[in-house]
């Protein structure tokens, strides 16, 4: 009986789980969504993208995908930091790798190119 | 014959896999779901039928992974809190009282996740503090306005319960020191509820059917 339990035991545990190998690298971004409105002062915009993009790098360095809405996510905490070059560049990431995001990109893409012509004036 | 009995194996399947989930499952139907299979899911902000003001923005970011990973593309809350706050819808009923044509023209999403928390946040009593997350989910075509899929979840974690060994041990494994170091313990809790309510299931439609994006694809209840 004493044998079984182990195996008892992995395949409780496995029903609990989602299975081990993930589509894509998730890193801390789920984590950063939740303290950006929990505890605002520890996932800062500047925190949050140098971390992110670390973690990005490292995920293609493995060659494992990034998660839909994560460029998108930079491309927003750029706007609020106004930097509207990296902004753009993240949104039409987003766009390119998830063709599911066009409409909302598009939008928020339209959105940049009013800032910057209104920057320029 | 052979059917009934691959239907009565699958079950009992269920039911050792899931471990910590049992309860009856009666086969849902999956046939509008399947016939307006989804690209997109946007997760709106769940309405918060609790005390705790906290529960909308604690709950809100776990959802996102499972249903990714599941095989569907996912908007970012960032993004879509963003853009409801900016049209000045600033809570989480407004948002889902929006009609579906009008979301699935600002977002472009095929179908929508409605969600109440029904429970979050810890008890405490006397002999001992339970920790629960409940919640209650619907899926909704954005085109048609049909609902697709229904779920609901409620887990418990209490000091001398039983199941605390297994779903402390996952709650453990879901965060690091900074967010440990909030003492909100029902957020990690809320990462399990989500998994285990989102994630597709081996007797298909108890979580997400597999989206697009996932290898497994149509292949739902199929045992290799």
């Amino acid at each position: 009986m004493k044998q079984y339990s182990p195996l008892l035991l992995i395949s409780i545990l496995a029903g609990c789980t989602t299975t081990p190998q993930t589509l894509y690298s998730w890193g801390t971004y789920p984590q950063q969504n939740y303290l950006m409105y929990v505890a605002p002062e520890k996932a800062t915009a500047t925190t949050q993208t140098t971390k992110l993009e670390a973690e990005i790098e490292k995920s293609k360095a493995k060659g494992l995908a990034v998660p839909p809405g994560l460029y998108a996510h930079l491309g927003l905490l750029y706007l609020q930091i106004q930097n509207l070059q990296k902004a753009t560049q993240y949104f039409e990431l987003e766009r390119q790798v998830y063709p599911e995001s066009t409409v909302l990109m598009d939008r928020l893409l339209q959105k940049t190119t009013a800032s910057t012509e209104k920057s320029q004036l | 014959m052979i059917k009934q009995i691959t239907t009565i194996s699958l079950i009992a399947i269920n039911i050792t896999l899931t471990g910590c989930a049992i309860s009856p499952t009666t086969p849902k139907d999956l046939s509008v779901y399947k016939a307006n299979m989804p690209k997109s899911i946007l997760v709106l902000p769940p309405i918060n039928d609790t005390p705790d003001v906290k529960a909308t923005y604690s709950y809100w970011p776990t959802v996102i992974q499972p249903v990714a990973e599941a095989g569907y593309y996912v908007y970012p809350l960032s993004v879509v809190d963003t853009m409801f706050k900016e049209n000045g819808i600033t809570n989480a009923n407004d948002a889902q009282n929006i009609a579906p044509e009008k979301l699935k023209e600002i977002f472009g999403a095929d179908s929508a996740l409605y969600i109440r928390i029904k429970q979050y946040g810890s008890k405490y009593q006397v002999l001992q503090t339970s920790v629960s997350v409940a919640v209650d989910a619907k899926l909704v075509d954005l085109k048609s306005g049909q609902t697709l899929w229904t779920g609901n979840k409620e887990l418990v974690q209490a000091n001398n319960n039983s199941n605390n060994g297994i779903v402390g041990l996952l709650v453990g494994a879901l965060v690091d020191q900074i967010v440990n170091n909030l003492n909100d313990k029902a957020y990690p809790l809320s990462g399990v509820v989500s998994q285990q309510l989102f994630t597709p299931t081996y007797a298909p439609g108890m979580g997400l059917l597999y989206g697009p994006r996932s290898p497994k694809f149509q292949q739902d209840g199929v045992i290799k």
